[in-house]
């Protein structure tokens, strides 16, 4: 098994690398210099050159690849072009924020999501299935502003419970005063995601109970509740498991549309205003740390894989 | 050996276009049916029959989707009004509740939501179906490819198309859009190259496990030759799955458009898609005499994708009669 | 205004101990009767004591209190926002300027100024030598006192062909700055200035500590000093316990972005902000009809505006711009977008809400007509013309719409992008061919044109260069004779009005909302929060 891991933790370090290769050629090939571009209004051939020799892009592109990869390795992101400070900076805090989100997501709209999904498994057919399979497949039809509107009318100005954008830090702020500080957001994503986990559990759950083995299980007269329990989603966890990692990644790098709505700085809206102002440097550093988080999160979800499926370990 | 198995495709993936699966050649994380010798059923050695016959649901869905698919062609012939035109140019105010010369009312910059819906109709269905098909052209033809290539190409093919996936669509499409400008065209390219990485991993895994059937073997051993195999045996094998995946394809691509119109790179004002005329009258919700501004277009999107589903599920059920349905 | 008007010269006829007592009568709330009877008694007549007593309740219940936080909601805000006054460029920039600095002058709601860091202005009888007393005993942040050096310093970063300020073109007449002493400075003019001290009380020129480079946070001698500064996301100030005024009330302002307009709305009718600027026109009905929420609006000549660079392809042609502005949907922009708050525009900056503002010149209307005649002659037939716009104000994105409507009808192919308002001032504007602009009001018509107008300020958008312009531009900051006066201030106007290129169909008021316990809001027509004037002066009321 471990072996298996390392093999993987593998295929992750290439796919780091690829990345780094599109995302650094990919914005050379964009329009603009980033001399240029930092300089603004001040820019004059002279004191552009200057700048290029400065921040070393005057060197052959596969050197500049070279010295940012390295300088990406040891924590250093580079400098905006557009403010001028470094990019760890202008991160920090954003990435607090948008980890706070995703994970409180996580937390509440994942649990709920894949109960319901898995009730919806243990009938299917049932009105309770049908209702809940119509719910959730035009749930993935609303565009995630529309769902945030909605909500914002109902609890917001209907119920008076919540905050219609979130303002202040959360520094020093307990579990529940962080949930309550991003209520809206957190529920607004756990409508984004539940449709697509209500679906893929209940689907995974019974794919699982079309197997030879669960058949046998129904033939032999086993209560249907012990199969789905003790048999059926025991083996479903890998799938499961993958698809909420799938659903994490997606919290960490995908909500753009929900931060701008609720006016939260988190990293996304940052890409918005990074793509804005030209900043090359911003919207490589912020790819690559996307990258990272998805692989990362693709490797737990293999290794939970692995641990929950025994057969997974011996592969032929 | 890979067996992604198919059963995730006709529940298709994330508003973030995921198939699935993250890796290309990893093992299943699902149970694959062919492994217990229940799915040859589902996959018979001949091509499978083009008929199907719809549930009422599947009716209902169908006929909606016919229904928009009519007004997108001819849309322009039945609009009251042009898309951007005015049906009471002396009367400065907003958001007007439906009346006679407009029947859905006005919206935020007084125009005919009739006619923008159906305007819109054309602009939205016809953006995403160019995209989506530019996916599927795309992601099918590489993938099948890489699948009977050879392993060292295989590998390459699907690091590439890994790192592809690792970036999140909204950012990909960010960039892309902001750098290029938005048209059209540039929108068309961008959520077709973005999407054909999804379709590429489905139509990659489709190949790999329909290359170990024993049916392909028995015809290799035949001497047949790789595009006889290709187009009798693994594509009529792999349709079915992928034409169920194209329709909640459409969809991502829906929401995708409408995320950056929601970022104001999607399709440019005043030209009208669903999307962003959710977006421009959001307002209504908050100070509309009337809120069928904000609710028609985003009733269309709804009917629209939700009649997809329903024919796609009933689609993916007809073709694969399991033992859950019995149950 | 800590409390009552103490120099109120009906008060005159009162010592210093009566007038302490009636402050503390009208403190514990005393009745009319109490106090009428107490003035009385002090020897003042009834009609007076009258008067006095509403004008002292006024101002009694208008007291600042001290304590509280206000959460304040601007628009555009991006990563380059900037604690360096002289790189401003948005009113979220102008607004925080007033929290962390201050300036030897500060403009009044009548657009003159008053002394602020400079305790008295003096110049010599054709103004070309000015000198600023600077006031004793102000102390910055960081415990320093204010002194002529920082003075110097401060307006040396505006001067030279080098100076990366914003608003160099404003102090461009300036040979030097001299230390006269400690406490005095003087500036050397090349050519006469009378606005001067109303050029320095504006956004940009806020007094710098000596010798500063770093601004990652702000050393000012404003109200409040910074406690935290996000480019793009947040500035919170706490109260400054040295500040030398009045003002600073309240524990903490916090200036937050929200770029989304529909989200800002959202954001302070339910409560989450104090005040917001731009408040859509169309919600302005619902804010009013909202309980213990109001609109503060300030009747103003800033204007939106549509620019073509006549330096580029395309956009320089002159019968393109002509067309445009005969496609201008002025009444529309006017009635339907801004509700009635805003004036008709006349592609030039300088409306009736100026001094300077000339009525003479003919008000352009939407005309097909000329329009088609302008677009024939302009040959540019079936090519699209790319027009990048944002939200940066209301009607600013709807002005591009409408007169793409009416050049459709003529056959014209108007291109409209629209991008977010993020990073917009940053990216696009000043850049593309033709984009969109949102103009605040400035004190002078002078200022307003010498920063945007003139030839070689880093503003001018359409890089219009005429010399009998820019010659008459310094002229007439000398002219004495009222009516010369006013036939220079006619001929700029027109100049603009015909040959700039530029677009102004409509002039807007400053629509923000505030809660009703938002108080101490100024109306300094230059700005949005009242003119950006308000962060001294706010205070919460119901705290």
């Amino acid at each position: 098994m471990t072996g298996l891991i390392l093999r993987r933790l593998g295929i992750g370090l290439v796919t780091v690398l690829a990345v780094s290769l599109i995302i650094f050629f990919g914005t050379k090939i964009l329009p603009g210099d980033a001399a240029q571009i930092r300089l603004g209004q001040e820019a004059t051939p002279e004191n552009v050159a200057a700048l290029r020799e400065k921040l070393g892009l005057d060197k052959p592109y596969w050197a500049q690849y070279l010295i940012w990869l390295k300088n990406f390795m040891t924590g250093n992101l580079g400098i905006s072009l557009a403010s001028d400070v470094p990019i760890t900076n202008l991160i920090a805090d954003r990435y607090k924020n948008t980890v706070i989100v995703s994970c409180l997501t996580a937390l509440i709209g994942v649990p709920i999501s894949l109960m319901l999904g898995i009730m919806a498994a243990m009938f299917p057919g049932s009105l309770y299935d049908r209702v809940l399979t119509f719910v959730s497949v035009s749930l993935v039809a609303a565009p995630e502003f529309f769902t945030a509107t909605l909500l914002v009318l109902l609890f917001v100005f209907a119920l008076d419970i919540g905050n219609a954008v979130v303002v202040g830090s959360t520094d020093g702020k307990g579990f529940f005063e962080l949930i309550a500080h991003f209520a809206l957001p957190i529920a607004t994503l756990s409508f984004v995601i539940a449709s697509q986990l209500i679906r893929m559990s209940r689907a995974a759950v019974l794919n699982v109970m079309s197997s030879p083995y669960i058949e046998m299980a129904i033939l032999k007269g086993v209560p249907r509740r012990r199969i789905i329990f003790r048999h059926a989603l025991l083996n479903a966890i890998g799938p499961i498991v993958n698809v909420v990692a799938l659903n994490l990644a997606y919290l960490v790098t995908g909500v753009i549309v929900v931060e701008v709505y609720f006016a939260y700085p988190g990293l996304a809206t940052l890409i918005v205003q990074g793509v804005q102002s030209r900043d090359f440097v911003l919207i490589q550093g912020l790819g690559m740390i996307f990258c990272l988080t998805y692989v990362v999160l693709m490797l737990i979800a293999d290794i939970a894989a692995f641990a929950s499926n025994p057969r997974l370990r011996h592969p032929k | 050996m890979s067996r992604d198995n198919t059963i995730d495709v006709p529940l298709g993936a994330h508003p973030d276009r995921l198939g699935g699966l993250s890796e290309g050649d990893k093992t299943d994380h699902f149970v694959a049916p062919f492994e217990h010798g229940i799915s040859f059923d589902e996959l018979p050695d001949a091509p499978p029959k083009a008929r199907f016959r719809f549930s009422l649901t599947g009716w209902i869905g169908a006929i909606i989707v016919a229904f928009w698919l009519f007004i997108a062609v001819f849309g322009s012939f039945i609009a009251p009004y042009g898309e951007n035109d005015l049906p009471f140019p002396d009367d400065y105010s907003e958001f007007q509740t439906p009346r006679a010369g407009a029947l859905l009312g006005t919206d935020v910059e007084d125009r005919d939501i009739l006619s923008r819906i159906i305007y819109g109709a054309g602009r939205t269905i016809g953006i995403s179906f160019a995209a989506t098909l530019l996916a599927y052209v795309l992601g099918v033809v590489l993938g099948i490819g890489a699948a009977v290539s050879g392993p060292k190409v295989d590998m390459a093919m699907s690091r590439i198309n890994d790192a592809f996936l690792s970036l999140p669509t909204i950012m990909l499409g960010l960039v892309v859009v902001a750098a290029i400008g938005s048209s059209i065209p540039v929108l068309i390219c961008t959520a077709g190259l973005i999407y054909a990485t999804v379709v590429f991993r489905l139509a990659r895994a489709l190949g790999q496990e329909i290359m170990v059937m024993d049916f392909v073997e028995a015809a290799k051993a035949r001497g047949e030759g790789r595009w006889w195999i290709i187009t009798r045996e693994i594509w009529p094998n792999a349709a079915m799955p992928l034409i169920t995946d194209f329709g909640l394809r459409l969809i991502y691509v829906i929401l995708f458009i409408s995320s950056l119109s929601f970022l104001g790179l999607g399709v440019q004002p005043p030209q009208a898609d669903w999307g962003s005329m959710v977006r421009e009258n959001l307002g209504a919700l908050q100070y509309g005499e009337s809120i069928i501004p904000v609710l028609a277009p985003a009733m269309a999107i709804a009917t629209l994708t939700v009649a997809i589903n329903l024919v796609v599920d009933d689609v993916s059920a007809q073709a694969g009669g399991r033992l859950s349905k019995r149950l | 205004m800590s409390d009552f008007k103490n120099n109120d010269p009906r008060l005159t006829a009162l010592g210093y101990h009566e007038r302490n007592h009636l402050n503390d009568m009208m403190k514990r709330g005393a009745s009319r009767r109490d106090v009428m009877g107490w003035l009385m008694a002090a020897g003042a007549t009834s009609f007076a004591s009258g008067t006095l007593f509403t004008g002292l309740a006024h101002a009694a219940a208008h007291t600042p209190k001290r304590g509280g936080k206000l959460i304040m909601a601007a628009d555009q805000h991006g990563p380059n926002d900037t604690l360096d006054p002289a790189l401003y460029t948005s009113a979220a920039d102008y607004f925080r300027g007033r929290m962390f600095y201050g300036s030897l002058t500060r403009l009044t709601a009548d657009l003159g100024y008053e002394p602020e860091l400079a305790e008295e202005v003096l110049s010599n009888d054709d103004a070309t030598e000015w000198t600023f007393k600077i006031r004793k005993g102000v102390e910055f942040h960081n415990g320093k006192t204010l002194t002529a050096d920082d003075v110097i310093f401060t307006m040396n970063r505006h001067l030279g062909k080098d100076s990366i300020s914003k608003a160099s073109s404003l102090v461009s007449m300036i040979d030097k700055w001299e230390k006269v002493n400690d406490y005095e400075v003087r500036a050397v003019l090349s050519s006469p200035n009378a606005d001067l001290p109303i050029a320095l009380g504006t956004f940009h020129f806020k007094i710098l500590q000596d010798g500063t480079t770093d601004f990652a946070t702000a050393v000012g001698t404003g109200p409040y000093k910074v406690k935290e500064f996000k480019p793009g996301v947040r500035a919170v100030g706490t109260s400054f316990e040295n500040y030398w005024g009045e003002g600073g009330y309240l524990d903490e302002l916090e200036h937050y972005g929200i770029g989304d307009s529909t989200a800002r709305l959202n954001a302070f009718l339910a409560g989450d902000v104090d005040a917001m600027v731009n408040l859509p026109p169309k919600a302005i009905s619902q804010v009013e009809k909202t309980d213990g929420k109001e609109i503060w609006s300030l009747k103003a000549g800033a204007y939106v505006n549509i620019t073509p660079r006549l330096d580029m392809e395309q956009s320089n042609n002159v019968h393109l711009y002509k067309a445009m502005q005969a496609l201008q949907d002025r009444q529309r922009l006017v009635k339907g977008v801004m509700k009635g708050q805003g004036s008709l525009g006349n592609d030039q900056p300088i409306n009736a809400a100026y001094f300077d503002h000339c009525p003479d010149i003919p008000q352009r209307e939407l005309d097909p007509e000329m329009a088609k005649f302008h677009f024939e002659k302009s040959g540019i037939g079936n090519t699209a013309i790319p027009i990048v716009c944002a939200e940066v104000a209301p009607g600013a994105v709807e002005q591009c719409l409408f007169m793409q409507r009416e050049g459709k009808k003529i056959g014209m192919n108007f291109d409209v992008k629209k991008v977010t308002t993020d990073g917009y001032w940053g990216a696009v504007w000043l850049k593309e061919p033709i984009c969109v602009a949102s103009w605040n009001m400035r004190p002078t018509a002078n200022i307003m044109m010498t920063l945007a107008f003139k030839g070689d300020a880093d503003w001018n958008e359409t890089r219009w260069k005429n010399d009998k312009f820019d010659q008459l531009l310094i002229d007439v900051r000398g002219e004495t004779d009222a009516d010369k006066r006013k036939a220079k201030y006619c001929d700029l106007q027109t100049m603009i009005h015909e040959e700039n290129g530029m677009s102004i169909p409509m002039h807007r008021n400053y629509v923000d909302a505030a809660a009703a316990h938002v108080q101490g809001r100024t109306e300094v027509p230059l700005n949005n929060f009242g003119g950006a004037e308000a962060p001294v002066t706010l205070w919460r009321a119901d705290t």
